[in-house]
């Protein structure tokens, strides 16, 4: 069994479908941050954490490779591994895998923790820290996906 | 009910070297938790900010309904850079930063009112033919408005994070 976390499944709502009749490409982005939920609760950075009013997280990068087009009535669940730890950010990705069982996007972002005070990006405290590094080694026992890291370009 | 951001018809005008889109709001159910513009809804403005650049370049709907050809992304990055509010506006940039037969790359920045840029993007965009669900080369009319809105924007400085692999700082 693999300790890649998995959320529950989503549905592409009405308004989010443009006039290529398909999932709008923003939207993707709204799965992916709704699809992250369940891994920032495991590793000890969700609501129980933020609703406390000192620290938070924010989102530095984030970047979406569009695989397959998603309709109406398609549902997805969303994986989250992290790739690399630091003191006060974390590198992760993601993919949205469809209930059929293929892969519609990946995402692959930085994430920041923040003193509220500030705001400014501040070090994790000691037992998140922990996780998040505990949680690193579980998650590299799994190939890093080959497109983790690429610059964009053109392809020939 | 908020009116689609998406169906807006936007006209661009070009301010110091940058393509600019009119200027965008930000809508309250894209505010999130910490009381900040959610890092989704950036994507959602810097969509909306690019149709003055597709519709520039004859991407419209009007291509789609007589060509059968349309446009989808491949690949999009944001990097974050200053937290947006309620309240504020922002306008958007369009620079075509590479045309292939194809595909093209562009690059965009949101821009807040007050002049400074709130967060960068960066696109590749596929031309696709919309029956076979393919990517298929520009038409001849297509091809020759990217090239010739590329050659306009090569005379601008190319943003140094273009490019660039995502990664922790140490």
């Amino acid at each position: 069994m693999s300790d890649i976390f998995l959320s529950p499944e989503m549905d592409i709502k009405p308004e989010w479908i443009d006039q290529n009749g398909h999932l709008n490409m923003a939207y993707y982005g709204v799965l992916f941050d709704t699809g992250v939920d369940e891994g920032a609760k495991s590793l000890g950075l969700g609501w129980d954490y933020t609703s406390q009013g000192t620290h938070t997280t924010y989102s530095a990068e984030f970047r979406i490779r569009y695989v397959r087009e998603l309709h109406l009535g398609d549902k997805v669940r969303c994986s989250f591994r992290l790739l690399d730890v630091g003191p006060k950010a974390f590198h992760f990705c993601q993919e949205l895998i469809h209930s059929e069982g293929w892969i519609a996007a990946t995402g692959e972002g930085i994430s920041l923790h923040i003193d509220q005070s500030g705001p400014r990006v501040a070090p994790y405290p000691d037992d998140i820290k922990a996780r998040l590094d505990e949680t690193l080694i579980a998650h590299s026992k799994e190939p890093v996906p080959e497109w983790v890291g690429m610059p964009m370009k053109l392809r020939k | 009910m908020t009116q689609d951001p998406h169906r807006r018809k936007m006209k661009g005008e070009v301010i110091d070297g940058r393509f600019l889109s009119e200027e965008m709001e930000i809508l309250p159910e894209w505010i999130d938790f910490n009381g900040h513009l959610n890092m989704a809804y950036y994507g959602v403005l810097f969509d909306v900010g690019c149709n003055h650049g597709f519709s520039t370049l004859g991407f419209g709907e009007e291509y789609r309904k007589t060509q059968g050809f349309t446009t989808m992304t491949a690949d999009f990055r944001i990097r974050y850079l200053r937290e947006l509010h309620l309240g504020d506006k922002v306008r958007c940039s369009f620079r075509i930063v590479k045309v292939g037969s194809r595909a093209f790359h562009y690059c965009q920045e949101l821009i807040h009112s007050d002049g400074w840029i709130a967060a960068t993007a960066e696109t590749v965009n596929l031309h696709v033919d919309m029956k076979a669900r393919k990517v298929t080369p520009y038409t001849e009319d297509r091809r020759k408005a990217l090239e010739s809105m590329a050659a306009e924007h090569a005379d601008w400085p190319l943003p140094d994070w273009v490019g660039l692999p995502l990664g922790v700082r140490s």
